[in-house]
């Protein structure tokens, strides 16, 4: 079925439990899939644009009240919606960060953390992962200190990932940013996949912003993202224009420049509001989440060797699993060769896991229902059974 | 009734509280009364006397509009319940007896639509 002349209408998630590790938490609720149907045209929420002029003044749809309840839900002073936290990232880089100044990275950060950095004409150091994919305290010590001796003063920002794209490990956030702390850096949180699935605490972390993605664990439409910041960095990074043109004198008011005014409009800040209240209740819940990944992680755990290559009891619904001692070793001998694991999921409804891989391959359980995560870690089984495997 | 800070900034909006969030309808009322500003300039007094009178213009068919919006609202909560039971759509009781419902929601919302509209 098309939606439109050259475009299939997507039924993914009507039609599959889909496992990609990027979606799962980005699903839309209820509320925002009959907001987008209400508010997807282009400039939507400036109908009750007033003066100043600003996105987060709008009232209706209520977007004000919005940046005021995410700041106080994160335990922050102030936010700013952004497309995507990529967007967040270089908005603090470029008013922390100028050319040839050193930024600390954790070495298992998002790619878009390290471009962030290159756009500003800045210079990563990388805190090196432990051997277990962990970044702790003690190794950002080092890397710290190593640049701060590198370029005779402190680096300028210290990007930390709550959890991990590569394994959803859980990092020493907390303990880093009272590393950095003594060095001055302000911190940065990336909380991708735990802004909207995890209770956050900006304060009690010790950090200087707050990122979140919305489309990747806010149940929004993507671009769309939030940065928080303390009142003493927002003063910075969001600081408002003070550019006048020299021939007409014109000023743009009270535009932000690091977002270059205006954020986010339409379906994606229409979606995280309607959102919102449910995601709120949500992150509470997340125990739930974690018991229904179980039963999955259980399953292929049964599998003569099969083994989790995360942190293991999983405390993130997202994980990285090493199947080269099981499912790989069928597939060097079945006619699909690594293709047969994602088409024996497919022929049982089940989407997400990167066709052909069977080596190591991430998947997120995340909003599946207790049925679904049962049916999942019965196909798994039924899999190995019907290619020999043993199940222990 | 304009503001304008720039170009395309233009208020006219009635609205119905679904979902937590205001349903905007503007595209689908305020559009035939803009083209009236510029296609019949002296209709432009007598709009305006309506829209200082009433929450609602003149010029079109509320019923009709709401009607698709709940009819499309309520086919949502099935595709909600598609989601929530995917791959085999079997749905409990409790999910049947929802989809009943919507079901019957969108019928009617039809109901109104061809009366409204045809």
């Amino acid at each position: 079925m098309k939606c439109a002349d050259s475009i299939e209408a997507r039924s993914v998630e009507e039609s599959f439990i889909n496992l990609d590790p990027i979606q799962a938490a980005g699903r839309l609720t209820p509320e925002a899939m009959k907001a987008v149907i209400s508010w997807g045209d282009g400039y939507s929420v400036c109908d009750n644009c007033h003066k100043p002029f600003r996105l987060d003044y709008v009232n209706n749809p209520p977007i004000a009240d919005f940046h005021e309840e995410v700041a106080k839900w994160l335990n922050m002073d102030q936010v700013q919606l952004v497309p995507g936290a990529r967007r967040a990232f270089q908005e603090v880089t470029g008013a922390l960060v100028g050319k040839g100044e050193p930024v600390i990275m954790t070495g298992m950060g998002h790619y878009t953390a390290y471009l962030s950095v290159e756009v500003v004409n800045g210079i990563v150091r990388e805190i090196k992962p432990t051997p277990d994919h962990h970044i702790t305290a003690d190794a950002a010590a080092v890397s710290i200190e190593n640049a701060t001796r590198e370029f005779g003063y402190a680096p300028k920002l210290v990007f930390v990932d709550a959890v991990d794209f590569m394994y959803g490990n859980f990092h020493e956030v907390k303990e880093i940013a009272k590393v950095a702390r003594q060095y001055d850096i302000p911190v940065i949180y990336n909380g991708a996949y735990t802004v909207g699935v995890l209770p956050v605490d900006g304060k009690k972390l010790g950090v200087d912003f707050v990122v979140g993605s919305g489309h990747k664990s806010m149940s929004a439409p993507a671009p769309s993202g939030i940065l928080a910041t303390t009142t003493e960095y927002a003063d910075i990074v969001l600081r408002t224009t003070r550019i006048q043109g020299d021939v007409t004198g014109r000023k743009f008011g009270i535009k932000q420049v690091g977002i270059l005014g205006c954020s986010l409009m339409g379906a994606p800040v229409v979606g995280l509001i309607a959102s919102f209240p449910a995601v709120k209740e949500r992150v509470n819940h997340f125990d739930e989440q974690l018991k229904n990944h179980k039963i999955v992680t259980d399953a292929l755990l049964s599998i003569e060797g099969t083994k989790v290559a995360s942190e293991y009891p999983r405390k993130h619904t997202m994980t990285r699993m090493d199947t080269t001692e099981s499912f790989d070793r069928i597939a060097q001998i079945h006619r699909k060769r690594g293709f047969f694991l994602s088409s024996a999921l497919g022929k049982r409804g089940i989407t997400g896991i990167m066709p052909g891989v069977t080596k190591q391959w991430k998947f997120n359980t995340y909003g599946l229902t207790t049925s679904q995560a049962e049916y999942l870690a019965d196909s798994f089984i039924e899999i190995a059974e019907e290619n020999s495997m043993v199940i222990g | 009734m304009c503001y304008s800070h720039c170009e395309h900034h233009t208020v006219n909006h009635i609205h119905c509280q679904v979902g937590g969030v205001v349903t905007r309808l503007p595209a689908e009322q305020s559009t035939p009364v803009q083209f009236r500003y510029l296609a019949f300039p002296f209709l432009e007094n007598r709009i305006v006397s309506v829209r200082k009178n009433a929450d609602t213009p003149l010029l079109m068919s509320q019923k009709a509009i709401d009607a698709v919006f709940t009819g499309l609202f309520s086919m949502t909560d099935i595709r909600v319940i598609l989601r929530k039971t995917a791959p085999l759509h079997h749905l409990s009781d409790e999910q049947k007896e929802q989809t009943k419902k919507a079901v019957e929601m969108v019928r009617k919302q039809l109901g109104i639509i061809e009366g409204d509209l045809l």
